[in-house]
């Protein structure tokens, strides 16, 4: 309250106490109560009017700062639409959903291969293709001196599960869409099973020879596919990794299905065994334990590997939309926040921006102050 | 000079030389059932490269998303009513190959009947080196696939196969 309030309501209260004493007096004229009464009414108005105006005033010099107080609220609480990300881990399996049509391969397998759920068989060699239409086969197994999977065509919007065991890596490839097609080759002495219930076939490849292996029915691509799996078992003593590369996933999930104890069922578990998550818009480096759920959402990777051996090594870089970390039950989103990143990203423009801001508010308010004062 | 497709659908032609320089590509667009008139001479004056220098591919399409093999239309030179004869493909590998070979069957029949394979004689290539396939077309004027193999100079290991298919003027569809 300033002087000049308190100088008012004094004179107020001298008016009110003068004009009650010459009340009680009781032979007071009646022009000069209505002289002190008409006074009191005057001091009355223009002290509501200073109130009012003080109000306003009071008003007026918090919006600045609520205003700032708010757009760091805000920055502080909204997380940034897309993060940055470098990622290097190992896991036991992972599912990626590929938004694009996607080549896998040419990818020399060193391996023997196993696919199951192709509805056709194609093959330059007649005796494959006749075992396959006499069995009706939907899976076949290769061993030969030389194996390569030429490719693995995947349609858009299709998952790709990848896991690896101690003597084999495995691919799993579900899809709403048709074709989902696998084409191997090899080389050498080969022994294939065409169908489950054939007897094995013995075949020679002094040159290479081709299959190719086709789930769902191209002409109605809107039919999905059954579940594709390619089995890839190591042979004795060999332990040469299964490089991957060139994909584009949208989506990474780390999940595996354990088995329970007898009468429990299976149950999905987090399939990472470790890793490291650096976010180069805060500077954080995570470290991911063996366990931790790991979820990574509108993915653009510039870089994305699966070294697939025993475990797999997982190296992305590249940026999401959405990455979620959980441990036990707690889950967190690690997308920084605005004022996190650009406290990161443009501190110097931080600084003077805030500064600028900041000279702004108080100016603001002194100019209010002096205001109030005169 | 005449150009025209041994192919019942439309191709993109490509001319280029079959050497490493100078540098000179044609794309043309070559309709089905008729003949495409260039004036080389021009260019072959300018750059000093002869008729036999060039190589001419028709592209009806190219490999497409479900993994078939890319089909190409053999371009006949010259006047129309030319017998059907061969095809010459040249083929140039990307790393250093002891041997290359190839074989052939219909199109349209999934696979099977394959021809043996036969080796190209000196065919023990540097990398970027250049063969010639001679393939004989069928006389009754349907498709073939075609199978090329090469093993690599290196460990030994079989490249992967080069696919592709020759339309005919008479194919079926597969």
């Amino acid at each position: 309250m300033s002087p000049h309030d308190d100088r008012l309501n004094a004179q107020r209260s001298t008016l009110t106490n003068a004009l009650a004493e010459r009340l009680a007096a009781g032979d007071a004229p009646l022009a000069e109560l209505r002289d002190l009464q008409e006074r009191i009414k005057l001091l009355d108005g223009v002290i509501a009017e200073q109130a009012t105006r003080d109000q306003r005033r009071i008003t007026a010099l918090l919006w600045p700062l609520a205003l700032v107080g708010f757009v760091l609220l805000v920055a502080a609480s909204v997380p940034v639409p897309r993060v940055p990300l470098s990622l290097t881990l190992k896991a036991s399996a992972v599912q990626l959903d590929l938004a694009e049509a996607t080549l896998l391969g040419p990818l020399a397998v060193n391996a023997d291969i196993r696919v199951e759920g192709f509805s056709t068989l194609e093959s330059a060699d007649p005796i494959l293709v006749d075992a396959a239409a006499r069995e009706q086969a939907d899976s076949v197994s290769v061993q030969a001196a030389e194996m390569r999977l030429r490719a693995l065509r995947l349609p858009a919007g299709a998952s790709l599960g990848v896991e690896a065991r101690r003597d084999a890596v495995t691919l799993l490839v579900e899809s709403a869409r048709a074709p989902v097609i696998a084409e191997l080759e090899m080389r050498g002495t080969a022994t294939l099973r065409v169908g489950d219930g054939a007897l094995p076939l013995a075949r020679d490849y002094p040159r290479s020879e081709w299959m190719r292996l086709v789930a769902g029915d191209a002409a109605k691509p809107a039919q999905a596919p059954p579940l594709v799996s390619l089995t890839l078992a190591r042979r004795d003593g060999e332990n040469v990794p299964l490089q991957i590369s060139a994909l584009k996933p949208t989506r990474l999930r780390f999940l595996e299905r354990r088995e329970g104890a007898v009468g429990e069922g299976s149950a999905l578990a987090s399939s990472l065994l470790g890793g490291t998550l650096t976010l180069p818009a805060t500077g954080q480096t995570l470290a991911l334990a063996a366990g931790d759920g790991l979820a990574l959402d509108g993915l653009r990777p510039e870089r994305f590997e699966i070294v697939a051996g025993t475990p797999l090594l997982i190296e992305l870089s590249g940026s999401a939309s959405g990455l979620r970390q959980r441990v036990g039950e707690f889950e967190r989103s690690l997308k920084p926040s605005w004022l996190e990143y650009v406290s990161r990203h443009h501190l110097t423009q931080l600084l003077w921006g805030s500064a600028a801001v900041l000279w702004g508010a108080l100016a603001w308010v002194r100019r209010q102050i002096g205001v109030f004062k005169s | 000079m005449q150009l025209r497709l041994d192919s019942k659908s439309a191709a993109r032609l490509l001319v280029q030389p079959q050497r490493s320089g100078p540098f000179y590509r044609v794309d043309a667009v070559l309709p089905a059932g008729q003949a495409l008139a260039w004036d080389a001479a021009p260019m072959l004056a300018a750059t000093g490269l002869r008729l036999v220098d060039l190589g001419f591919l028709g592209i009806v399409h190219v490999a497409a998303s479900s993994g078939e093999p890319a089909l190409l239309a053999p371009v006949v030179l010259g006047a129309a009513g030319s017998e059907r004869g061969v095809a010459t493909a040249v083929v140039r590998v990307s790393v250093a190959v002891s041997s290359v070979a190839w074989r052939s069957y219909r199109l349209g029949t999934g696979g099977g009947l394959a021809s043996d394979w036969v080796t190209l004689p000196a065919s023990q290539l540097f990398a970027w080196q250049r063969v010639a396939v001679t393939i004989p077309l069928p006389v009754d004027g349907r498709g073939l696939l075609v199978d090329v193999q090469a093993v690599g100079a290196d460990d030994g290991q079989a490249l992967p196969l080069l696919r592709f298919a020759i339309d005919g003027a008479r194919n079926v569809a597969p």
